[in-house]
């Protein structure tokens, strides 16, 4: 099974991790050299240096037989672009971040599943422990 | 502007001195340790040539240590020069015993012996072993008085671990180890500090040694044979004392000969993890040592099918020695190569090229080398297929590199590779004008080969009877091949650059 990851962020890289444990063939596309190397040394994978729109990107990274594609990158222009791009390749499953959560609804306007700002998930969930512990802790 | 360069000169050639003066004393110590030899087998007239050269090595060497002492610490530029002249001068002091012994044994009656008296003879067979090469001017090494025998084991059992290590083991404060070390090829310190590392060297020789030792004795040899071959055989030297090397033994000797062969070729880094880490899984882990097995195994079977194919008659482990031999620079023979077909000589002669692993005794290229080409011919194929995006991944024994420094090592390597194979076109071209013409090309490429990889097998133009031209040829490429070239060649550039600077101040007078 072939999987697409735009982005090597901290979230894509964990995606790459698990996908790979999972027996996943994967291809990252990540503009910025040198985090694209990072990736490279851990992992034996066909990784492109560029951005998902530049020309022949895509079609390198054989987005015609991917199942799916995901965009990790901090900037949800690219995130966007790689959900548009991945609906032209005709890839079933295109999941991406939306780094703001005023971009949401342009992601599912175009048939992508999304994760809005895992940031504020994260945050909340802390928040959630930190307002518990207070709480009992009053109590005592 | 002259005054100051002359200054440096005086300055870099005061610490050049004083360092070679410090490595001068091992050929005098060497001769001490074997004065008891001597007396013990009762060839009592080897005293004076022994004394002699003690004299001369520790009187030369105090001499000049003490005369620079105060100079500057060595750093590498000096390393280079030290190492190359040293290990030019040492054999000239190793020869004393030789020639000293065959003038004062006059009524023994040895041809063997009596070529010794030739200078040039000596000082070849002394440059043989302290590179631990192992071609030899010696007839039959089994007519040769004992102590003789010994001092011939002896150097190459030195010259095998390194003169540079024994100085850093022999304690000097004041030069900057890791320089000189560094030249010697050996490869990722095993201990924690350089002291530490040598020190282990040492014990790990020491142990394989005596084990070697005991081997030998168990297959069949009797207990001096034993010691002289192990040493010999632990340095991937190649001296015998048999007089037809190992022909002269059955296949149980010839298989345990093998097998230190072999132990001489794995560097002390690998030893050192087998043995104090109990990780047996290291001898095949990184990519010198995969090559070496590969080479051994699969290099074995193209000589056994060319020979088969040549002579319509399998001679198996004949074939495998000659090998082995030849691929771990050692030098034992068990066959007469001589009679050979050409290919093989070739074959075998690229595998003397080729070497054992860095970091051990062997000459030759050395197989970490030649696996950084072969992996860049890999690589140079793998680019071709990337895409134009695709970023290339470098993997070189199981860690990931950056392109800069894998394009650092395959060109170290070429450059060395293109140096060895340069210095083998000017040898053959030299040795075949000055051979006669019975010698074939093959035979003359065969022993050029054989010089430059420290290896010591011979097509059997090595010998007395050899132009002299040929014998100064010789010991120049054994000298220049254990040093792996570039060291030899700045110590030839380091006068020509002199010269090119005061000719520049020359110039800027007569304007």
């Amino acid at each position: 099974m072939h999987l697409i990851v735009v982005g090597a962020e901290p979230e894509g890289w964990y995606l790459i991790d698990c996908a790979m444990a999972n027996g996943y063939r994967v291809t990252l596309i990540e503009a910025d050299q040198d985090k694209a190397r990072k990736v490279l040394r851990h992992h034996d994978i066909k990784v492109l240096n560029g951005t998902v729109g530049e020309e022949s990107i895509l079609a390198e990274a054989n987005a015609k037989d991917a199942d799916a594609i995901v965009a990790t990158s901090a900037d949800d222009a690219v995130n966007l672009m790689a959900m548009m791009l991945g609906q032209e390749y005709e890839i079933a499953t295109r999941v991406a971040i939306a780094r703001s959560s005023h971009h949401t609804q342009l992601f599912e306007k175009i048939g992508a599943k999304v994760i809005t700002n895992p940031a504020e998930i994260v945050a909340k969930e802390l928040y959630g422990l930190v307002d518990a512990g207070t709480k009992t802790g009053s109590q005592q | 502007m002259a005054n100051q360069s002359g200054a440096d000169f005086w300055r870099y050639t005061q610490t050049v001195l004083r360092d070679i003066g410090l490595l001068l004393h091992i050929p005098g110590l060497m001769a001490l340790i074997s004065l008891p030899i001597c007396w013990l087998a009762g060839e009592g007239y080897a005293t004076g040539p022994f004394l002699l050269t003690a004299l001369v090595s520790i009187g030369l060497g105090q001499g000049l240590y003490r005369l620079f002492k105060g100079s500057v610490e060595a750093q590498l530029r000096h390393a280079v020069v030290i190492v190359a002249l040293s290990w030019g001068l040492i054999p000239f002091l190793g020869a004393i015993p030789l020639w000293g012994v065959a003038l004062t044994g006059l009524d023994i009656p040895s041809i063997t012996l009596d070529h010794f008296q030739d200078p040039i003879n000596a000082l070849f067979e002394a440059f043989s072993g302290f590179t631990s090469a192992g071609l030899t001017m010696a007839l039959d090494s089994g007519q040769l008085p004992y102590c003789l025998q010994w001092w011939r084991s002896f150097m190459q059992w030195i010259g095998g671990v390194g003169v540079i290590v024994l100085v850093i083991s022999v304690l000097e404060p004041s030069t900057d180890p890791y320089q000189l070390y560094n030249f010697e090829g050996r490869q990722r310190l095993i201990g924690l500090t350089l002291r530490e590392t040598v020190r282990r060297i040492w014990w790990i020789y020491g142990l394989y040694t005596i084990g070697a030792i005991f081997l030998f004795r168990i297959a069949g040899m009797p207990w001096w044979a034993a010691l002289n071959h192990a040493m010999s055989a632990i340095a991937t030297g190649g001296f015998a004392i048999t007089g037809n090397s190992m022909s002269a033994y059955g296949p149980p000797v010839q298989i345990a000969v093998i097998v230190v062969m072999i132990l001489g070729a794995i560097s002390f880094t690998i030893h050192a993890q087998v043995i104090r880490q109990r990780r047996v899984s290291a001898l095949w882990k990184d990519s010198q040592h995969r090559l070496l097995w590969l080479l051994l195994g699969f290099g074995g079977l193209a000589v056994l099918f060319e020979k088969y194919w040549f002579v319509d008659r399998l001679s198996g482990l004949e074939v495998i020695f000659q090998w082995v031999s030849a691929l771990t620079t050692c030098g034992f023979s068990s066959a007469d190569i001589g009679s050979w077909s050409p290919t093989n000589k070739m074959l075998l002669s690229v595998a003397m090229i080729f070497g054992g692993a860095a970091g051990s005794t062997v000459g030759g290229l050395k197989l970490q080398r030649v696996a950084s080409l072969f992996q860049g011919i890999i690589w140079r194929f793998q680019r071709l297929a990337l895409q134009p995006h695709q970023m290339m991944r470098y993997e070189l024994d199981g860690e990931v590199i950056t392109e800069a420094e894998a394009n650092r090592r395959v060109e170290s390597a070429a450059v060395l590779g293109v140096l060895w194979v340069t210095a083998i076109f000017v040898g053959v071209v030299i040795l075949r004008h000055v051979e006669p013409y019975r010698y074939t090309l093959a035979d003359i490429l065969f022993e050029v080969a054989s010089a430059l990889g420290s290896a010591g097998l011979s097509a059997g133009l090595t010998g007395p009877e050899m132009p002299q031209m040929g014998k100064i040829m010789l010991m120049v490429f054994m000298w220049m091949g254990r040093l792996e070239i570039i060291p030899v060649l700045a110590l030839l550039i380091w006068p020509l650059n002199t010269l090119r600077r005061n000719v520049v101040v020359l110039r800027q007078y007569i304007k």
